[in-house]
């Protein structure tokens, strides 16, 4: 999918799929007696329109026959940098409630500091101002209830 | 309510208090930073502070969120100028002639008219603001739930009509905004909609997890992929002061520019990606010298900068008079309001003048913070665009997930916000407009509320849309737009794509 012909074709058959998916949803809604707008009524029309919608950019970008135009996925290394980004945060999400947001947070932005710019001590510094500021701003300062680590539950 | 003096007055009063001039001054930081640094934009730093500042009084956090929204329209100007990186769409145009005229050794007087034209353009939006949104408000109190509906509908299809080329992804975009708001319970009878069994999908998905989502992990997805560029700025002292001659030779081009970006301002889908466009335009045909745009015009800067400023400003008109935001980030602005319960719109007006008022003053007073800001502060700015992103990525990204924690502190706005972080950079990728998705889903709630009380008015009768003559003419409008659009789709042809993201 190199192209935008081919990306609005994939798109909007996915739309298809999406609208689909809604409308089956929608079919589970319960109806109560007398509404004058009944519970099903907004998502089908959605469903709808997002069926249409992209049934139309499918057929839209098949039968264009004008100039190409290439998407600019990325290169191989930035399909890794994307990769460990996205692996790495959902990593870090998973360990918000154990470890507890400071100390989650210092791992996470010291491992990506470190990996997007391969320098351990601004990675070691910055995580660590970071973890301060959460800890102490955030927690103790404001109150927030954000979660603590295991050990102290 | 029309305007009073005596409001406006009270409005200063409060707006000095030392709290509320503390969190201004701390908007306007902020919003600067915002619009220096190009990783991360007003809509994206105003949904991350939102669920931050709820230890504060409404008055000091809608102030300090107001800041951030024109602090980075004048931030913007700076990367633009100095080392050729807009850190907004908005600012575009400004690098054109700004950065011609750095490389002519002339980046002071390019900072300091951009400066100026801001500070002008946007004390005469302001001005058009306090005098423009009350006279609404009193008009829009003869507004009922068919009208609301209709003013609603208009903005949304106003919106996705100016998606560019992009009108089929607009109109989509915006139903699958409004699809993700119907998730949870039905806001009248309770029953469960769209949940799939989840219990957790029963609380609904909160818009701010959304924006979030789309905005900031999207943004951070789109730019990590790229190799790190390096930014050499001139490390020299930069001289910025502009001489009487260029000041004469920029007034006009402030006047118009704070016209024309105020004018378009009022309408939704106008941000200020488009109006500074149109400023620069509009003010190259006005030109006796059009030949020096693109070449180092100070004219090119200074028209641009005033658009961006005074649409900023009168996008506050159409939000504080009909509860109604004209761009993403003003309806990010417009649910801060309402997650301090306060329902934007004529009633506003009537029920919280002190708070309107004293938002609208604090502007005032935050344009010339702003100003001082920008000017002799120049060079530090600069150099934090600087920053290089692997270090700013991974904090803004830790941001963000505190943001979304804090919404309700739940993780699951947290893992909402990451798969929208997916979608956004697909929506980028894919060249998806990303205002009708949010606007949609910041609308939702109020769209669907005011057609349910609309149709009980009417018996269940659509009708009411069209016997009504204010909302009869607002549903007009809303189908032109929508003609409109196509008509513009059909002589264009082509691809669906977008020629530029509003945020």
């Amino acid at each position: 999918m190199r192209t935008q012909r081919s990306t609005d074709i994939a798109s909007g058959l996915f739309l298809v799929a999406l609208g689909f998916l809604v409308l089956i949803a929608a079919w589970d809604i319960q109806s109560v007696y007398g509404e004058v707008l009944p519970p099903r009524t907004l998502p089908f029309t959605l469903a709808a329109c997002t069926i249409l919608g992209g049934l139309l950019l499918s057929v839209r970008a098949y039968f264009y026959r004008g100039e190409d135009v290439v998407v600019e996925w990325p290169d191989q290394g930035g399909w890794m940098r994307l990769l460990v980004t996205f692996l790495s945060l959902f990593v870090y999400l998973l360990l918000i409630e154990p470890l507890g947001a400071s100390l989650a947070s210092f791992c996470f932005a010291a491992f990506l500091v470190w990996y997007l710019d391969r320098r351990i001590l601004p990675a070691l510094c910055v995580s660590a101002a970071l973890a301060l500021v959460i800890e102490y701003a955030f927690i103790k300062g404001l109150m927030m209830p954000f979660p603590a680590p295991f050990w102290t539950r | 309510m029309l305007f009073s003096w005596d409001y406006l007055i009270q409005g200063f009063g409060a707006a000095l208090q030392p709290v509320n001039l503390w969190w201004g001054l701390v908007g306007c930081l902020v919003g600067t930073l915002v619009g220096v640094l190009p990783g991360i934009g007003p809509s994206s730093a105003i949904a991350i502070l939102i669920p931050l500042t709820t230890f504060l009084d409404p008055t000091p956090a809608i102030i300090m969120m107001a800041a951030i929204y024109y602090g980075a329209m004048y931030g913007g100007s700076t990367t633009a100028i100095v080392v050729n990186i807009p850190g907004e769409a908005s600012s575009v145009p400004t690098a054109i002639d700004g950065y011609e005229l750095a490389k002519q050794g002339r980046a002071g007087p390019a900072l300091a008219i951009a400066a100026i034209s801001s500070f002008v353009a946007g004390t005469l939006g302001l001005v058009g603001l306090t005098f423009f949104a009350p006279i609404l408000s009193n008009f829009a109190l003869a507004f009922g739930p068919p009208e609301y509906f209709a003013l609603m509908f208009m903005g949304l299809t106003l919106v996705i009509s100016l998606s560019g080329k992009a009108l089929l992804k607009g109109l989509v975009g915006a139903c699958l905004g409004l699809v993700v708001s119907l998730i949870g319970q039905n806001p009248l009878t309770g029953a469960s909609r769209l949940t799939f069994g989840s219990d957790d999908l029963m609380a609904g998905i909160h818009f701010i997890s959304i924006i979030i989502g789309l905005f900031a992990l999207g943004e951070i997805f789109y730019n990590v992929e790229q190799k790190t560029v390096s930014i050499v700025a001139d490390k020299k002292k930069i001289d910025w002061m502009p001489t009487w001659a260029d000041l004469r030779r920029c007034w006009g081009a402030m006047l118009r520019s704070s016209g024309v970006g105020f004018f378009m301002g009022l309408l939704p889908g106008c941000a200020p990606a488009v109006t500074t466009f149109v400023a620069y335009d509009v003010e190259k045909r006005w030109s006796k010298h059009p030949e020096e745009f693109g070449r180092g015009a100070l004219e090119g800067v200074a028209a641009p900068e005033g658009a961006n400023n005074a649409t900023s400003s009168a996008g506050f008109v159409p939000l504080f008079a009909f509860g109604l935001p004209t761009g993403p980030a003003l309806a990010v602005l417009l649910g801060g309001l309402m997650m301090y319960g306060l329902q934007p719109g004529p009633m506003l007006f009537k029920s919280n003048p002190l708070f309107v008022w004293a938002v609208i003053a604090s502007m005032y007073i935050g344009n010339v913070i702003c100003l001082i800001l920008n000017l002799p502060l120049v060079g530090m700015w600069a150099r934090i665009a600087t920053i290089p992103f692997p270090i700013l990525g991974p904090l803004i990204v830790v941001f963000s997930v505190i943001g979304a924690y804090s919404i309700r502190f739940l993780m699951f706005d947290v893992w909402v916000a990451l798969v929208f972080g997916v979608i956004g950079y697909l929506m980028r990728k894919l060249r998806f407009p990303m205002a009708p998705m949010v606007l949609a889903s910041v609308l939702a709630a109020m769209l669907e509320t005011a057609l349910s009380q609309s149709l009980v008015i009417s018996r269940g009768s659509l009708s009411i849309f069209f016997t009504r003559p204010i909302a009869c003419a607002f549903m007009i409008l809303s189908f032109f737009s929508i003609a409109w659009g196509i008509w513009l789709q059909v002589r264009r042809g082509g691809l669906e794509t977008i020629e530029d993201e509003e945020e």
